[in-house]
């Protein structure tokens, strides 16, 4: 009997041993592109997780490499802004001070593949979704409608930034440089390419091509976002995509749109008052924010974020790499100004927790929250006040710049009488925007440059350096695996050193 | 375990065996940041203390109950908050590993040369980790502690089922054996964490406050096979073998599952010929050679056939992000192995084998890099490129001394062997192009460095200097980096020559021996000698050839000058490149055992005392330099070998 037993128990645990099939295996650590295709299909309304895909890519840390200065889409501005005039670096060096002495924009250097991949995959994440639709047969239903909008303005986002980064915009003189060799479009199957037109689109298109495909994309955005209520700010409503669309125009000098766009942008929102001003720029959930990232403990990158970089009162990078306002900029703040109170003074802050935010000069602009958790913060309501501002200043329609820019100073400087000129606006557009990642666009839409070795300067002594405008360092080369995997790009098509 | 005979024919046996393993590790990591104690170690500048000083006395600080406090660097201007020894120090990182192991078999003899076997393998790991990172000081400081807990459980099951037929006629036997087999491994793992810890000291979940995450996911593998071989054997001089068979593995998509591979082989037992049977000078001598193909599909992916994405979860939906391009068409790596060797031994003193072998490999898998605008991943899977390895092995061992009270032993094996590609991938240039720091041609090896060439300090400005090459060849000197000129150096990291020696001595009851590791040639770039001899800032260390730096007065030195933040003084160029040879002594060990006759008494059959030593000494071009775990020549902040020193007894009875 006992042998009986064990044969049994043999005979079984091979049986067992051979029940398995090739179908039962697998991975659930990730969903498989075949499972989300099928829920789309059950579920029309599981498209909103390719959608948010989008939101959660410009948040996600160390995806082109491990360090941590590549934490999605505010890195990337946050290092053109370390590029320009405004913010000092103090004590030592780390991440970001290649970016401020303008040697990290070279073919062999991550940052042109971090910023290129940073646009491209949301390009290709806003292909993705766009596929999932008929082509020339707008969708019904403000779902889906608000899916597909939003697509495009990501992708029209996308290529905006691409465009602003790897070529100079304007000539000496001021004048857009259409012909001027700009990025590769990867067309989706809604935008009705052949093949040979879609591989043709894959060189460096000039920038009329680029801009064509970008206002191409803020048109249906617009169009398809009307009428979509979304569920968060994370997400790109009409009033985004006209802060898009008026963030884009400002940029191709088109005044007229950037003004409409953004006067019709910040309907709704608030402007921050005092309190809200001084609360550390780390809420989306302000009225004045009209598009960022609410980040959570499954979201937030630790030393891998913003704060890490920016917030002097944090134990992050920050307390490492001190970031200051430039001294220049500072003493052309008024004292009236409620944004003189966002930075130290000459003097310091003896006050202060921390050793960078006791600093002369340091920003105390991004606020601290020991877990971390700081929301990331895309555009706010004053920046379309400052673009409705400017264009109507170049316009010289001077009224309604003077007006929409003291709509904004009513909240900051209420006692600012003056007029709303040119350099007035882009001065405001430096004290407002500081360290939000403007200044770098700034600078090369007007064809400026700038130098840090002025007297007084409050620059690190390794940074008193001056970049003059179309210096080709404020251009950024194209990544090196892009020309070596890209058949349609060559040496020859790379900007120049 | 239990064996049991059922009938004549019938035998079957289950063995269970059960362990478990406590582990404590580095809270670690191996990353190039400042949680990782080897990158620490070196980038440090040795100035920055690990304890906690008072700044008046210069004596030690310890806290009230006595115990260290460390300099978790608030103020340091480099790594602020950080102290990697602290960290080791304070933090937690423990695994204990439960292993049950089943084996069962069941032989059932029908004929005399007829043998059905059936066996099984099951293990079952069931591992249990903490880590712990304190909130004293360093990166969880912030947080109030930080505690990861993982729970996992890893099952495979091994099993085949044989039939072998074995007939002998005469001086004639064969052996053949077909055979089915299958595989299948799972895994499961949770892991959650948690951030503020209420009692410093006590890592579970219950005394933390703020939820960090929580993740389980499990995966599986599948493999199938079926196998056929046949081997003659003739007076035990002739032998011949051939086999063949097909697997199926679940990584790849079901068209490609399946791959076949075969062998043959023949070798001749010269000893056994009537001619040499009674020699005494030879004591073994046998030649063979070999044919055949075998299959690779561990890749370290799943399933590759599918796109994958990670869902990230915000505000409670879904949100996906691709982490992995489907490679639907990827199927087995493949290798053909051509060997032909012999063995043989002489005067019961001298072993001598060597082999030459030629192993190509086919199909190879690998990620191939997309252009970036394809966006992320920018890399897919693929069969393609085939590349060969030519070369020969050898062992030689001696007995120099041989006496009934001495016995000294000398060991060498070695192996020389060239490594070249024989088909470029299809859409890259067929003339050779370049990837990463490598070039790739047809004929040249995989890991063939292309480099910019330093060209020594410019005596004048104490900057660095690289050769920039026009399309005629000239050559002119440029500072940058970047605008110098890639270069194939005809380096790789392949050596020359490696191996290990060993020698032995016994003599009158005292045993030591010694073995050796060595490499001849084969290049790195030494990246952590690139990292000590930047232009300088004050996070930085640096190595003591900065002495030798440009200065207006040293203007003759290969050392470029020092300038705060200039990332142009150290740059990846021929300046670092460097030859891999290395010697390493691996352990020297020396025992004493007693005489047997004193132990017969005692009913003991050994007793020997000995003193082991590991990773003794290790010589390479650069002190620190190891390059000991590269095979593409490069280097990163791995943990080295690690020294150990033993004492021991060993009873038998």
């Amino acid at each position: 009997m006992k042998k009986f037993a064990y044969i049994v128990m043999i005979a079984a645990g091979l049986a067992v041993s051979c029940n398995k099939t090739f179908d039962s295996v697998g991975t659930t650590s990730y969903l498989s592109g075949d499972d989300a295709i099928e829920m789309v299909d059950q579920n029309p309304d599981f498209l909103y997780s390719y959608v948010s895909g989008f939101y959660s890519w410009m948040v996600l840390q160390c995806q082109v490499y491990s360090g941590h200065d590549d934490y999605g889409f505010l890195s990337c501005t946050m290092i053109a802004d370390f590029m320009g005039q405004d913010i000092a670096m103090a004590n030592g060096q780390h991440y970001g001070m290649y970016d401020y002495i303008h040697d990290y924009c070279q073919e062999e250097y991550v940052r042109c593949r971090q910023i290129w991949t940073q646009f491209y995959t949301l390009i290709n994440n806003a292909n993705s979704v766009i596929n999932f639709f008929e082509p020339d047969v707008d969708p019904e239903g403000t779902k889906a409608r608000g899916y597909l909008g939003q697509a495009y303005a990501i992708r029209a986002f996308a290529y905006y930034y691409l465009m602003a980064y790897f070529q100079d915009p304007v000539d000496a003189d001021g004048n857009l440089r259409t012909d001027a060799k700009c990025v590769p479009i990867i067309p989706s199957t809604r935008d009705n390419c052949t093949t040979e037109e879609a591989e043709q689109l894959q060189s460096r298109n000039t920038i009329a091509t680029v801009m064509a495909r970008i206002e191409a994309d803020l048109d249906e955005a617009l169009k398809l976002l009307d009428g979509y209520t979304r569920s968060a700010k994370n997400e790109i409503d009409l009033s985004v995509a006209k802060g898009i669309a008026a963030r884009y125009y400002l940029y191709v000098q088109n005044w007229e749109k950037a003004s409409k766009y953004a006067g019709e942008a910040c309907t709704g929102y608030s402007l921050m008052d005092e309190t809200r001003l001084k609360a550390g720029f780390k809420e989306i959930e302000d009225e004045e924010v009209m598009w960022g990232f609410n980040h959570t403990a499954d979201t937030y990158g630790m030393y891998a974020s913003f704060a890490s970089h920016m917030c002097n009162d944090h134990a992050g990078y920050a307390s490492i790499m001190y970031k200051c306002i430039d001294a220049k900029l500072y003493s052309q703040i008024p004292d009236t100004d409620l944004r003189k109170g966002l930075f130290n003074g000459p003097e310091g802050d003896a006050e202060a927790a921390t050793a960078a935010s006791a600093y002369p000069y340091a920003s105390r602009k991004f606020g601290y929250d020991e877990n971390w958790l700081q929301d990331f913060i895309y555009m706010r309501a004053a920046e379309m006040y400052l673009i409705k501002a400017e264009a109507e200043a170049r316009l010289n329609n001077s009224t309604e710049a003077t007006n929409a820019l003291k709509s904004l100073l009513a909240y900051r400087n209420p006692s600012w009488k003056g007029s709303a000129t040119v350099e007035e606006v882009l001065l405001q557009r430096r004290i407002e925007l500081w360290g939000e990642g403007f200044s770098y666009f700034d600078l090369k839409r007007n064809g400026l440059g700038i130098d840090r070795n002025y007297e007084g300067t409050n620059h690190a002594t390794w940074g008193r350096l001056a970049f003059p405008a179309h210096d080709n360092t404020w251009t950024f080369q194209i990544p090196r695996s892009e020309l070596q995997n890209n058949l349609m790009i060559n040496d020859e098509d790379q900007n120049e050193l | 375990k239990v064996d049991q005979t059922i009938g004549k024919r019938i035998k079957a046996g289950l063995n269970v065996a059960y362990s478990n393993t406590n582990m404590k590790q580095f809270n670690s990591s191996e990353s190039s940041n400042y949680s990782n104690i080897f990158n620490y170690a070196q980038n440090m500048p040795p100035i920055f203390p690990i304890y906690k000083y008072d700044l008046e006395t210069g004596e030690r600080l310890y806290d009230k109950d006595g115990s260290t406090l460390y300099d978790w660097g608030e103020t340091r201007p480099a790594a602020t908050n950080t102290n990697a020894y602290g960290q080791l120090m304070t933090s937690k990182y423990n695994t204990i590993r439960d292993n049950i192991s089943t084996r069962g078999y069941v032989d059932i003899n029908i004929l005399k040369d007829l043998k059905i076997s059936i066996n099984a393998a099951y293990d079952v790991f069931n591992t249990k980790t903490e880590r712990y990172m304190t909130p004293v000081g360093g990166d969880a400081k912030e947080v109030g502690g930080r505690g990861t807990q993982i729970v996992s459980r890893y099952t495979a099951i091994n099993a085949n089922q044989l039939i072998s037929y074995t007939p002998t006629f005469g001086e004639h036997s064969l052996n053949i054996l077909v055979g089915h087999e299958t595989k299948s491994d799972n895994s499961y793992s949770m892991n959650g964490s948690m951030t503020k810890f209420v009692n410093q000291s006590v890592s579970d979940f219950n005394n933390a406050l703020v939820y960090d995450g929580l993740y389980s996911s499990s995966s599986s593998y599948f493999l199938e096979g079926v196998f056929a071989r046949a081997e003659y054997d003739y007076a035990s001089r002739y032998f011949l073998s051939a086999s063949y068979r097909m697997d199926g593995s679940s990584r790849f998509a079901p068209k490609n599952r399946w791959g076949s591979f075969w062998a043959v082989g023949g070798s001749w037992n010269i000893k056994q010929e009537n001619f040499l049977r009674d020699s005494d000078a030879v004591n073994l001598l046998k030649i063979k050679a070999s044919y055949g193909t075998q299959g690779n599909d561990n890749i370290g992916y799943t399933v590759v056939y599918q796109d994958l994405y990670d869902i990230i979860r915000v505000d409670g939906e879904a949100s996906l992000t691709k982490v992995f391009r489907a490679a639907p068409d990827v199927t087995w790596e493949k290798s053909n192995n051509f060997n032909v060797g012999f063995e043989s031994r002489f005067w019961n003193r001298l072993t001598v084998n060597a082999d030459f072998f030629i192993k190509k490999t086919k199909d190879m898998i690998y990620l191939r890099p997309l252009a970036p605008s394809q966006g992320d991943p920018s890399e897919q899977l693929v069969n393609d490129m085939d590349m060969q390895n030519t070369g020969v092995e050898f062992e030689i061992s001696a007995d120099v001394v041989k006496t009934k009270n001495i016995v000294w032993n000398i060991s060498l094996n070695g192996t020389h062997y060239k490594n070249a590609i024989t088909k470029l991938p299809a859409d890259k240039p067929q003339d050779g192009y370049q990837t990463g720091n490598y070039w790739r041609e047809v004929g040249g090896p995989v890991y063939q460095f292309n480099l910019r060439e330093y060209a020594g300090v410019d005596p004048e400005t104490g900057l660095p200097q690289y050769n920039k090459y026009d399309d005629e060849g000239n050559v002119t000197l440029v500072n940058k980096v970047s605008e110098a000129t890639l270069r194939k150096t005809g380096k790789s990291p392949v050596p020359d020559l490696y191996g290990g020696f060993s020698t032995s001595l016994n003599l009158y009851g005292f045993d030591l021996s010694a073995s050796f590791a060595y490499q001849i040639g084969g290049y790195v770039i030494d990246s952590g000698y690139m990292s000590l001899m930047g232009g300088g800032d004050i996070s930085d260390n640096w190595h003591k050839d900065i002495f030798n730096r440009w200065t207006p007065e040293n203007t003759s030195t290969d050392v470029p000058r020092v300038e705060l933040g200039n990332s142009e003084i150290a740059q990846t160029s021929t300046r670092f490149l460097t030859k891999a040879s290395y010697l390493s002594l691996r352990n020297v060990t020396i025992g004493y055992s007693l005489p047997s006759k004193l132990l017969e008494r005692a009913k003991i059959n050994t007793v020997r005392f000995y003193l082991t030593g590991d990773n003794l000494w290790y010589l390479s071009a650069r002190r620190g330099l190891d390059v000991r775990q590269s095979f593409d020549g490069t280097i990163g902040y791995n943990y080295s070998a690690i020294r150990t020193v033993s004492f021991g007894v060993n009873l038998v009875f």
